[in-house]
């Protein structure tokens, strides 16, 4: 554990990390592959790749929604292949925003930023209240403290969805195409959010199709084919020339 | 022919009081049977899915065993069955055996509707509840249930109908409810006729008043907001 911390400031270190998977009829996909690499504390990283590439699946792995097969991820020196590791805690401090928001569609959008708060920190209803309510306002989304999932646009669930997780004060928010089931115009606002995360200094892992919100936002890429990490850097030099054919032929393709 | 000749309401009014008190048996045997009922579905539902073989596979047996045999034999294997457990030497009550067979019958059946129900709720949900770091039991109980529960109310109200009916096989081991008032009058003055429509209309009676209650509760349901998707 101390030999991790004292790296100074890295927050999520990925060493050899293989993810493989068993399907029914008894084949085995490596859908990661000796994957190593690294997030500092404060730092912006964008995955990108193809699809079924693996980058969803590298994010799923850094808060235990998936398994890992061999190698190791430590989040702020916690080990998560330590059968010790509580799991659940762990999750608490990182937060998760999903495609489809995975809001809890019988609570209200405040009773979905509490319920967490005082089941898993338990905070007492008050508190949890409280908070919810800065977040609400702060976002700009107070006047749909009241109101189902249902009645809310994508744009403004995920919005919700996110304060869910920040409310939990977590050290690192994992998005995993945050914006992909969005209505084209609905994507600016959440983006808007994610932007003025960074700007707070917010530790955040976006696996993301905005190729311009990478170039724009992140501090670094990675670049992710195949289940291998083919290539990472800084995004002024990723996007205008990246270093590995595999690279250029995905920018090729999406630019 | 005339009403009289064909149902002899005169008749049938000298035994209202047998009909009355067998109204009331059945829809109290029935209402027992229900929360009974959905209690150990509930539980059922829960050992289905524990991860521990030990749990689940007895479990399962259960609603297998009870889902490919008739009610009626369940019924008599608890009346005459019970009886020869060592422990329950003294003889127990009919109407015991028969809250009990129909409680276990109709549990099985309400298991199964809960567990379409969780089936039903989005595996989203279940991601949803785990990334903020909830447990298992908290995932379930404040997330999967409630969503689960609000899906198969309808489902569970017509099993509840199917109980109700289910209840006059009671009258087998002689207990007393709507059917048992019907079979006075059929051993009585055998009037079948008499006999059996009244017991007929004593059992649409308690479904009108199941469908009145229920369009109540789907209505409150459907004030909702979170189900009109």
């Amino acid at each position: 554990m101390a030999n991790v911390t004292a790296q100074n400031d890295v927050l999520v270190k990925v060493e050899g990390l293989s993810k493989i998977f068993k399907t029914a009829d008894g084949r085995t996909i490596n859908a990661l592959t000796n994957v190593n690499t690294f997030v500092d504390r404060g730092e912006v990283v964008a995955i990108i790749g193809p699809s079924g590439s693996g980058k969803s699946t590298l994010l799923r792995t850094m808060n235990g929604l998936e398994t890992i097969s061999e190698g190791h991820i430590h989040i702020d020196g916690i080990d998560l292949v330590d059968k010790n590791t509580d799991m659940n805690a762990l999750r608490a401090d990182v937060g998760m925003v999903f495609q489809h928001f995975n809001l809890f569609q019988h609570k209200t959008s405040l009773e979905n930023i509490t319920l967490p708060q005082t089941l898993v920190r338990k905070r007492t209803k008050s508190e949890a209240d409280q908070i919810a309510m800065d977040l609400l306002r702060q976002l700009g989304l107070d006047h749909l403290a009241n109101n189902y999932p249902s009645q809310l646009s994508g744009g403004q669930q995920q919005r919700i969805a996110i304060a869910r997780a920040l409310a939990m004060q977590p050290k690192l928010m994992l998005f995993d195409e945050a914006t992909s089931a969005l209505d084209p115009e609905m994507v600016g606002e959440v983006l808007d959010l994610i932007k003025g995360l960074a700007n707070d200094g917010m530790t955040m892992c976006l696996v993301t199709h905005e190729m311009n919100f990478a170039r724009e936002v992140c501090d670094r890429v990675i670049f992710m084919d195949a289940g291998e990490l083919v290539e990472t850097g800084k995004p002024a030099e990723f996007f205008a020339k990246p270093s590995t054919d595999r690279a250029q032929q995905f920018l090729d393709k999406v630019l | 022919m005339s009403l009289i000749e064909f149902y002899n309401y005169r008749v049938v009014s000298q035994y209202l009081p047998e009909f009355a008190w067998g109204l009331w048996a059945t829809l109290w045997i029935s209402f027992v049977c229900l929360v009974g009922s959905l209690i150990l579905g509930t539980l059922v539902t829960v050992a289905r899915r524990s991860q521990k073989k030990w749990i689940s596979l007895p479990v399962t047996a259960y609603v297998e065993a009870v889902r490919s045999t008739p009610l009626l034999v369940q019924l008599y294997l608890v009346y005459y069955g019970l009886s020869q457990i060592p422990v329950l030497n003294v003889p127990v009550p009919a109407l015991a055996c028969g809250i009990f067979a129909l409680t276990v019958h109709t549990g099985a059946y309400m298991s199964e509707i809960i567990r379409g129900g969780i089936e039903a709720v989005d595996r989203g949900q279940f991601e949803g509840a785990k990334a903020v770091g909830m447990t298992e039991r908290q995932t379930m109980i404040n997330v999967i249930y409630p969503q689960a529960f609000a899906k198969v109310i309808p489902s569970l109200l017509g099993q509840a109908a199917v109980l109700v009916k289910d209840s006059s096989i009671l009258s087998f081991i002689a207990v007393f409810e709507l059917l048992g008032a019907g079979l006075i009058i059929l051993s009585d003055r055998v009037m079948p006729t008499e006999a059996f429509m009244t017991a007929a209309f004593g059992y649409l009676l308690i479904y009108l008043m199941m469908l009145v209650a229920s369009n109540k509760i789907q209505k409150k349901l459907a004030g909702n907001a979170w189900k009109s998707r």
